[in-house]
């Protein structure tokens, strides 16, 4: 949800002075907690000192309660834990994470909530209201691989031997089971331009080709994935729910890659517009609007000037 | 890989969940290909060191299934019990996880699923094939998987009460499950029991949507959590109230009532007319 | 011969011949390039085919520079005034024949009178441990005739042509400003007969000219009056240590036994077309010549030079090839242990090594079959730049490094590398590496840079098929480069990281907003239901060049779902310039239209809450968003 702008004023984040300590030691955050990391289980430890006349303000004749808030789609926590004064100004909370218990991203923030005896005052007086939300960290339990990128492995193969009906194919891009792109080892002298050029022609030459096999991969990616949306869609459709639900029966990867071409698709709209433009464009003509696809595709990874280099550079010898 | 009528079931896992072609492909592998399937080690799930026992929740389905061999709706609400009891001691990550679920789906409780979802023939759609699917997104393990979405019904009851007895005010009405279960509404134990039980009684959809809207709308600014438990229900009730003036009308049968009292309504005091 | 002090020595020119045919010069200065690679290529293949059986030769260079009383004798000791009236004549009858203008124009400054003289250089090259000049004076035995006397004369019968002062020794003389090359020599035959002194000529290739009402052919030597039956000449003489060009340090001595072999002296020594050279860079540039095409056989220490610059007799420095420096990397990958040479050079460093098939023809006299053989390539791969990189250094018995190919069809894929293909009795002394070698050595035109088929020797004794083989040779040795430093993948080896971070995508969406909304206050009204909200739109300067339009929407946000649309009802603008706005009622958007060059607009929105079915009580406790979208028809993107 992006934050709103609110009617009733509220503390500023800062007014929290938030302090996080996981396993005693003090960290910034975000914090990251992976499996593969052999770590098992980590206490994780807050405490605010909050700006009491900031608060005192927002709150009026109501009191005041500090909670630690968490949440995680993935782990299926929308949970608020009570926390307790560890010391005059200041309160705390501590939680000990186990790894077998969670999945994905944890999101946690401090909250300030009015308490009063009437929930449905207004919102100067009703208890439940938020009088301010600290900055939220992230604690990762899943160790985001593709968080940094490289969501696409690329891997070498004989295509004569592996793939013998594609064996003059430069690569080839397989989505089932997994996401993997193989590039050719049978075309002569692919291996080393793609591995070893770092300078002048050669280089030249291998980002070309780079460019040209970035096109054609992610028009196939982009592909697959509006075409599975397209059906998830019908799926939804027919079970009489929100559309915009399709997104998420789509595979991990398949919506990654739509959130990043979305917006570039459908150029200048704000925040998650484009999910329903892509939604509209995909029900209207599915192959109209890959034929815009590749039009964008290509003007984003640059291909012609990066053959105009190539081109210019030979011309001059 | 063991049958499922076999006592003990060995726990299995997709690594990379399978797309609905893949999904619709496996329903209609004979027993050959089937095992073909399992032995490829890209795509078949991985074997995990848990054990669990379906026997139980088979008979239960069995038992409420129809002499057309088609499960109702209304099977839900004591399925789910049964499922949650039968994996209750498993880790609580691998029922996050969407490759659990599917293979659960596609192969130990493949015929439930089917009854349930495809009147007890063969998958052909893929609004069917969808009940096999699952995403780790919130509605896709709440509400559209058909293995998971009955276990975290009564997950989310039994972790925030220790009893059973309020999953049918959750996954009792159809509607209802679906409408709470698409949304981050279903991460909020607390707010969800208390708006299933408030809106389970006399549902209507119309109303039950305009009340999810609201609680939606104030959210920013509103902890339903931090409230107790009377200051939620009434905040839930003078929500319905209001919703049932914007939508009159008569609730429908739809199965499945509450056994909690209503809430005594309690009037917002209104400083602002429009 | 007679011993020679000073005066005995005369220039004696060849009449014009009856035909009165004349000449502007050699044609062979024209055969070379004209750099000093190709004089020291030359001078010291000719230097090293004259060794003595496997003995180690010795070459020295030595740049002199002589000035004032210096050179006045270095130029007595060699005939200067003599020699002088023929090159004013030849420069007054035709200035362009030579490379004399620059004399001309300066008024003689550098040839000048006696004790007015500018410097001159003079290059000496000698050689130890070598043959030396022998043979008759007049006749055709020896290598003294071939060299001193005759043109296009091979002293070998079986072809030691090029390589031993065939037609190469003309770049002697092609870098003499005047032509002219002095040779001092002990021979082999001196050592065994005991003789102490030297033989000592010189020799001119000026052009026709006439002088003292004579006409004179361009040829001329410096040496001692003899008649013969048609006319004089010149003949060598004998000098002995005590000679001025020895006392002056013009010539080494050669006073020991080891030391028989030939020296020539360069006068007026600059590469053709320049101006001259100044002795330091003229130092180093021969020492990088040596290296670069010596290096096999300096370092296999059969050969040893030393450059030395001296001025006016005194020794300033001497440097020695070391047959490293500058070529390192070839050497590296020649030198590698066998132990240490992999299958394919995967990486910076690593060495690789294979084998070369060569087919020769067959000969035509005596007749002989085709044969096959095999030369030997090692290569070594290596990024970091350096002079000849990515080229094979070819290499045959003689040592000396023929040609730095760049192999047909390399392809641009492979990486840097250095290679040395080696052939002939450079690799054995079996029947076939010598009939490699033999067949190389015919293939070699007259500079010795390349393996060629038009050679007179190729067409001479070798039947038809040269061209062929070798191109297929050629060839052959860059398919054994590329299997040598083509890389290959192992099956399910990671592609190249650089490609795979071209598939980064993030975790949330990255794109920075054309149209960026910023909300700076907001209000609302609970009486009246209605939102007061400024904000500003901004979008990035190449937005702005021309007008642009936005639609804007405010939207109650909500956690569970899409969120509500709240009507506009109103927008002002409060800094900024807006073209027009209007108001959708349908969907209750707000489109501006803003004028170019206008990247900031300030506006106050209303909307009402009353128009949606947002239950009022509760109003105040929802938050609202204002979302702009830009239109991007019209907008070049």
């Amino acid at each position: 949800m992006r934050t709103p702008h609110l009617a009733i004023k509220t503390a500023d984040p800062e007014s929290f002075h938030l302090e996080v300590t996981v396993d005693n030691e003090a960290q910034q955050t975000p914090f990251n907690l992976y499996s593969d990391a052999g770590q098992l289980e980590a206490l994780v430890e807050i405490s605010v000192t909050p700006d009491t006349e900031v608060f005192n303000d927002l709150c009026g004749t109501r009191n005041i309660e500090y909670h630690v808030w968490e949440e995680s789609s993935k782990s299926r926590r929308s949970t608020l834990h009570d926390m307790v004064a560890s010391k005059p100004g200041t309160w705390s909370f501590k939680r000990k994470i186990e790894l077998n218990e969670e999945y994905g991203n944890l999101c946690w923030s401090v909250v300030a909530v009015s308490k009063a005896a009437d929930p449905i005052a207004t919102v100067e007086k009703a208890s439940g209201i938020i009088l301010g939300q600290s900055e939220d960290f992230l604690i990762g339990i899943d160790s985001p691989i593709e968080k940094s990128g490289n969501f696409l492995k690329i891997k070498w193969r004989k295509f004569e031997e592996h793939f013998p009906s594609a064996k003059h194919n430069m690569f080839r891009l397989e989505t089932d089971p997994s996401l993997v792109l193989y590039l050719n080892s049978s075309v002569d002298g692919l291996y080393s331009l793609l591995t070893t050029a770092k300078r002048g022609m050669r280089r030249d030459m291998k980002k070309s080709i780079f460019a040209m096999i970035k096109m054609d991969v992610w028009q196939s990616l982009i592909s697959k994935a509006t075409i599975d949306l397209s059906r998830a869609l019908e799926v939804r459709r027919s079970m009489g729910d929100d559309l915009d639900l399709a997104f998420e029966d789509l595979a991990d990867w398949q919506f990654k890659i739509l959130r990043h071409w979305g917006p570039r698709i459908h150029f200048g709209l704000e925040g998650d517009a484009w999910r329903q433009h892509m939604i509209d464009s995909v029900r209207e003509s599915h192959s109209a609007y890959l034929s815009i696809i590749g039009a964008i595709v290509q003007r984003d990874v640059h291909i012609s000037s990066e053959f105009e280099r190539v081109i210019m550079n030979q011309a001059e010898g | 890989m063991a049958t499922t009528m076999a006592t003990q079931t060995q726990v299995h896992v997709f690594e990379v969940v399978p797309s609905l072609d893949v999904i619709a492909k496996v329903l209609l592998m004979d027993e050959g290909a089937v095992l073909d399937f399992l032995k490829d080690s890209k795509r078949a799930p991985k074997s995990k060191n848990h054990q669990i026992d379906l026997s139980k929740f088979n008979s239960a389905w069995k038992k409420l299934n129809t002499l057309e061999n088609e499960l109702k709706p209304i099977s839900d609400k004591d399925l789910s019990v049964e499922l949650h009891e039968a994996l209750i001691a498993l880790p609580r990550r691998l029922m996050l996880d969407p490759g659990f679920w599917v293979w659960l789906s596609l192969f130990p409780l493949r015929e439930y699923v089917l009854a349930r979802w495809a009147g007890g023939n063969e998958a052909t759609e893929d609004a069917q094939f969808a009940r096999f699917h699952c995403t780790a997104s919130v509605g896709s393990i709440g509400q559209t998987n058909a293995s998971a979405r009955l276990y975290w019904a009564s997950e989310i009851v039994f972790g925030e009460s220790g009893s059973y007895k309020e999953v049918s005010s959750v996954i009792g009405i159809q509607d209802l499950h679906k409408t709470l279960f698409s949304n981050k509404i279903s991460l909020d134990a607390k707010l969800l029991l208390a708006t299933a039980r408030t809106l389970s009684t006399d549902y209507r959809e119309k109303v039950a949507r305009e009340v999810i809207k609201m609680l939606g709308v104030i959210r920013p600014t509103t902890m339903f959590s931090s409230l107790s438990d009377a200051d939620l229900q009434i905040l839930l009730s003078d929500l319905k109230k209001r919703a049932e003036v914007l939508f009159p009308g008569k609730a429908k049968s739809v199965g499945g009532t509450s056994n909690m009292p209503t809430n005594t309504d309690k009037s917002k005091k209104n400083n602002s007319a429009i | 011969m007679s011993i020679d002090g000073l005066g005995q020595c005369n220039w004696i020119f060849d009449p014009q011949p009856p035909a009165g045919l004349k000449s502007g010069g050699s044609i062979l200065d024209q055969l070379f390039d004209r750099d000093i690679r190709a004089f020291v290529r030359e001078t010291t293949q000719n230097s090293n085919d004259q060794k003595i059986d496997n003995s180690v030769a010795r070459i020295e260079y030595h740049i002199h520079t002589a000035t004032g009383d210096y050179l006045d004798q270095v130029l007595d000791a060699l005939g200067w005034i003599d020699f002088k009236r023929h090159l004013d004549a030849v420069v007054a009858s035709n200035p362009k024949s030579l490379r004399l203008s620059r004399y001309k124009e300066s008024n003689d400054e550098v040839i000048g009178h006696r004790g007015s003289r500018g410097a001159v250089q003079f290059l000496v090259v000698s050689d130890f441990g070598t043959k030396g000049l022998y043979g008759d004076e007049f006749g055709d035995g020896g290598n003294f005739g071939p060299l001193v006397r005759h043109s296009m004369m091979s002293p070998e019968k079986t072809g030691a042509r090029g390589g031993s002062y065939g037609v190469g020794k003309s770049v002697l003389w092609a870098f003499s400003d005047i032509s002219t090359a002095f040779f001092c020599s002990k021979s082999i035959d001196d050592l065994s007969n005991n003789v102490s002194t030297c033989r000592f000529i010189g020799r001119t290739q000026l052009s026709s000219h006439a002088l003292a009402n004579s006409d004179w052919t361009g040829d001329g030597l410096f040496g001692s009056r003899l008649s013969r039956t048609n006319g004089d000449c010149a003949q060598s003489v004998r000098i002995a240590s005590t000679h001025p060009l020895f006392a002056l340090g013009l010539l080494p001595s050669r006073n020991r036994n080891e030391q028989t072999g030939t020296s020539i002296i360069v006068p007026f020594f600059s590469p053709p077309g320049s101006n001259g050279v100044e002795p330091k860079p003229l130092q180093e540039s021969i020492i990088r010549s040596l290296n670069m095409w010596f290096w096999p056989i300096i370092r296999s220490n059969r050969l040893v030079v030393d450059v030395s610059v001296s001025t006016d007799g005194n020794l300033e420095s001497t440097l020695a090839a070391n047959g490293f420096t500058g070529v390192e990397n070839f050497v590296r990958a020649i030198e590698a242990d066998p132990a240490v040479l992999k299958d394919v050079a995967a990486e910076d460093d690593d060495v690789s090594s294979a084998q070369v098939k060569i087919i020769i023809p067959g000969l035509k006299d005596p007749k002989l079959a085709p044969q096959s053989g095999e030369a030997r390539l090692r290569v070594i791969r290596e990024n970091d730049p350096g002079e000849q990189q990515s080229t094979v250094a070819l290499i045959r018995g003689a040592g000396m490094v023929v040609k730095y190919l760049k192999p047909p069809g390399l392809g641009s894929d492979l990486p840097n590398f250095y290679a040395v293909l080696e052939a002939g009795t450079r690799i054995g002394s079996t029947d076939i590496d010598l009939y490699i070698e033999n067949f190389l050595r015919a293939s070699e035109p007259i500079a010795h840079d390349d393996w060629r088929a038009d050679t007179d020797r190729i067409q001479k004794d070798y039947r038809q098929g040269s061209g062929p083989r070798l191109d297929e040779f050629k060839s052959a040795i860059g398919t054994a480069l590329r299997k040598c430093l083509q890389l290959t993948a192992d099956d399910d080896e990671d592609g190249p990281p650089e490609l795979s971070r071209e598939f980064s995508i993030g975790d949330g969406p990255e794109t920075d907003p054309s149209c960026k909304t910023v909300v700076t206050k907001q209000s609302l009204d609970t009486s009246k239901g209605i939102w007061t909200i400024h904000a500003s739109l901004n979008v990035k300067e190449q937005i702005a060049r021309q007008s642009w339009t936005s639609d804007l929407e405010v939207m109650i946000v909500s956690a569970y779902g899409v969120g509500i649309r709240l009507p506009i009802s109103n927008l002002v603008v409060r800094s900024g310039k807006v073209t027009d706005g209007v108001v959708d009622d349908s969907s209750g958007k707000f489109r501006v239209i803003v004028p170019a060059t206008k990247k900031k607009v300030e506006i106050e929105i209303t909307a009402s809450v009353s128009k949606t079915d947002v239950d009022h009580s509760y109003i105040d406790r929802t938050g609202v968003q204002v979302r702009a979208s830009l239109d991007t028809k019209g907008i070049n993107q």
